[in-house]
């Protein structure tokens, strides 16, 4: 697995277009794995993707190097993927949808039976909004406060929605698992 | 943490996928055009900025001298002149005037020979080519000399600058502190002139002009800068999926600019028509798609003419989408008119017109619509367009005068009235533009 240097982010500081290449191949395949679980599709992703590294090329020269670099790019992505939810008001979708199986308890263990590529597959097929706060709270470690004030709502809101997402989650695993 | 959170995270971080192959360039791309927006964009910001505080500069540097030259000249021209003095820092005129002015006073300066009049008011003039002076005011002082068997009158005034205007016309004019104006007094043909000292920090100018007196006629340079968009109308593209509702959802603010050159006419003070030449250059953006779902296309047709033609765009590209650049430049010809108001040495115009534009290089996709299908035609015949286009425009500008130059701008808006396309298209494709204008003109 190739490592983003220091070195390696000084020169795409300095706009040298090897280095971005080079930045752009080790950074796109998991950013863009980030695009698709806000987005849900892997054509807007690839926008999202693309408008994430125009992002991180031009404020490149702002990044302290004080903390993780890959990890300053992954909020940029974040970011990128809440804008654009935002903008397109995908996010409506929160207070409208409800969970078909409210009753329905807790599967955890089996949802660790899901590979990969099986568990970003459920959470692209989850409504706009639940999919947004699974991503949030329980992918990148926001909190409920923090989402808040990100997405523009309440906490209670979205510890609630959390809940149904996660039990939406847990129906289409069923669903599948029963056809 | 719990084991769900546990469990999708660590399954989530490992979730990766390939990004597309033209990915990077296109990301270059943009990178590229975002630099141009922002260089274009300070540009715009700066030019102006340079060229305002370089003409506040040049009129500082200049006013001096010139404007005694316009004294002069105004001396000469009328001998019926009204001096009034103006505070510099509050700009308020005196109401003591000191007065070179006309009057029915008929005592000569031979009269006053050896007299050193300074507590009545005083005005100065020339009458029949004889000097007349009256004092009429105690701001200042007045001595004659009897030089080389010449008579003078010399005044020295002590305000920081005066202001002449002569009859309804004010000519543009600054006198320093102090300065001597003298008069021969045994002339047939009398020539002014006036000794200047330099000012002082504390005495800044104030001009006062008016454009009638350097000429109603008057040609000039200006250019637009700015963003222009379409708007797309289509009456039986009501669905949504066609090629209008398409390039609505998908057109988007690119730069454009005119420039050109323009001539000018002022009929009375407060009005000005407007007509030249330029270059138009306009740009649009349409994503092309032989997708199955496509935003500019809705369907295929072995048509030579109206084919899906992504492939012969860019080849590498046949799944697309594909943006595609369209390109309309016009040689344009404005017809305007201004309402303008002038003060010391800047002024305000608005007004507006219609612009006549001729197409003379055009690279366009356009589409036909017909039964809810949508197709792409290769390239725009001469026949599809509209062999002119008629622009609405409104500009607002703020002029600033530098001698017989006046540097003017501000923002502008136009609209074209006409579509782009000839009457054979469904759609309707109007342009709107958002900017500014700026420009230099010089009046005779």
């Amino acid at each position: 697995m190739p490592i983003i240097t220091q070195e390696l982010v000084h020169r795409c500081k300095r706009n040298e277009r090897a280095a971005m290449a080079e930045l752009f191949k080790i950074l796109a395949p998991k950013l863009k794995g980030i695009c698709y679980r806000y987005c849900g599709n892997a054509f807007d992703a690839e926008d999202l993707l693309q408008e994430t590294f125009i992002i991180v090329f031009t404020k490149i020269g702002s990044f302290k190097e004080q903390g993780s670099f890959e990890g300053w790019t992954r909020r940029i992505a974040v970011n990128t993927c809440i804008n654009w939810l935002k903008k397109n008001k995908l996010l409506h979708q929160m207070y409208e949808l409800q969970p078909k199986h409210d009753a329905e308890e807790d599967q955890e263990e089996d949802l660790a039976e899901l590979n990969t590529q099986e568990l970003v597959q459920h959470i692209a097929a989850l409504p706009d909004g639940y999919r947004t706060i699974l991503n949030l709270f329980a992918i990148e470690g926001y909190s409920h406060k923090e989402i808040g004030e990100q997405l523009g709502i309440n906490e209670s809101t979205s510890r609630s929605q959390y809940t149904r997402a996660k039990k939406a989650l847990q129906h289409l695993f069923m669903k599948e698992k029963k056809p | 943490m719990r084991n769900f959170e546990k469990n999708i995270k660590n399954k989530a971080y490992a979730f990766q996928l390939d990004p597309m192959p033209d990915s990077f360039d296109k990301v270059m791309d943009a990178l590229e055009k975002k630099k141009k927006r922002r260089f274009i964009f300070w540009l715009w910001i700066l030019i102006p900025g340079f060229l305002i505080a370089g003409g506040g500069l040049l009129i500082n540097q200049m006013y001096s001298s010139a404007n005694a030259q316009v004294q002069a000249q105004s001396l000469k021209a009328s001998h019926l002149l009204t001096v009034l003095f103006k505070e510099n820092k509050q700009g308020l005129v005196h109401e003591d005037k000191y007065a070179l002015t006309e009057t029915t006073h008929t005592t000569t300066p031979e009269n006053k020979m050896n007299n050193r009049p300074t507590s009545e008011t005083q005005s100065l003039a020339s009458k029949n080519n004889q000097p007349v002076f009256i004092k009429e005011s105690s701001n200042q002082s007045a001595e004659f000399n009897n030089r080389n068997e010449k008579s003078f009158v010399q005044i020295e005034e002590k305000t920081n600058m005066t202001q002449v205007p002569s009859r309804e016309k004010w000519t543009p004019i600054i006198f320093s502190n102090p300065y001597f104006v003298t008069f021969p007094t045994h002339s047939s043909n009398p020539v002014y002139s006036r000794t200047q000292i330099p000012f002082t920090k504390s005495t800044l100018p104030v001009i006062k002009s008016n454009s009638h007196q350097t000429g109603r006629w008057s040609i000039g340079i200006y250019s637009d800068l700015g963003v222009s968009k379409n708007i797309f109308i289509n009456n039986k593209d009501s669905a949504g999926f066609g090629y209008t509702n398409a390039r609505q959802l998908t057109d988007k603010f690119l730069f454009s600019y005119s420039a050109g050159i323009q001539f000018r006419y002022s009929p009375v003070k407060w009005l000005a028509i407007e007509t030249g030449i330029g270059f138009t250059h306009y740009e649009s953006n349409q994503l092309l798609s032989n997708a199955g779902f496509s935003w500019t296309t809705s369907g295929n047709n072995n048509d030579p003419d109206t084919a899906l033609t992504l492939s012969s765009v860019d080849p590498q590209s046949a799944f697309g989408p594909y943006e595609y650049q369209n390109v309309y430049d016009y040689i344009s010809i404005p017809i305007k008119v201004y309402y303008q108001k002038k003060w010391n040495w800047t002024g305000i115009e608005a007004g507006g017109g219609i612009i006549f534009d001729l197409p003379v290089n055009t690279h366009s996709y356009v589409a036909d619509e017909n039964s809810n299908m949508s197709y792409l035609r290769h390239e725009v015949k001469t026949s599809r367009l509209n062999v002119f286009g008629i622009q609405a425009s409104a500009n607002i500008h703020l002029v600033f005068h530098i001698k017989k130059f006046g540097l003017f701008a501000g923002p502008t808006f136009k609209y074209r009235m006409n579509s782009m396309f000839d009457k054979n298209y469904i759609t309707r494709q109007h342009n709107y533009f958002i900017g500014g204008e700026m420009g230099l003109r010089y009046h005779f």
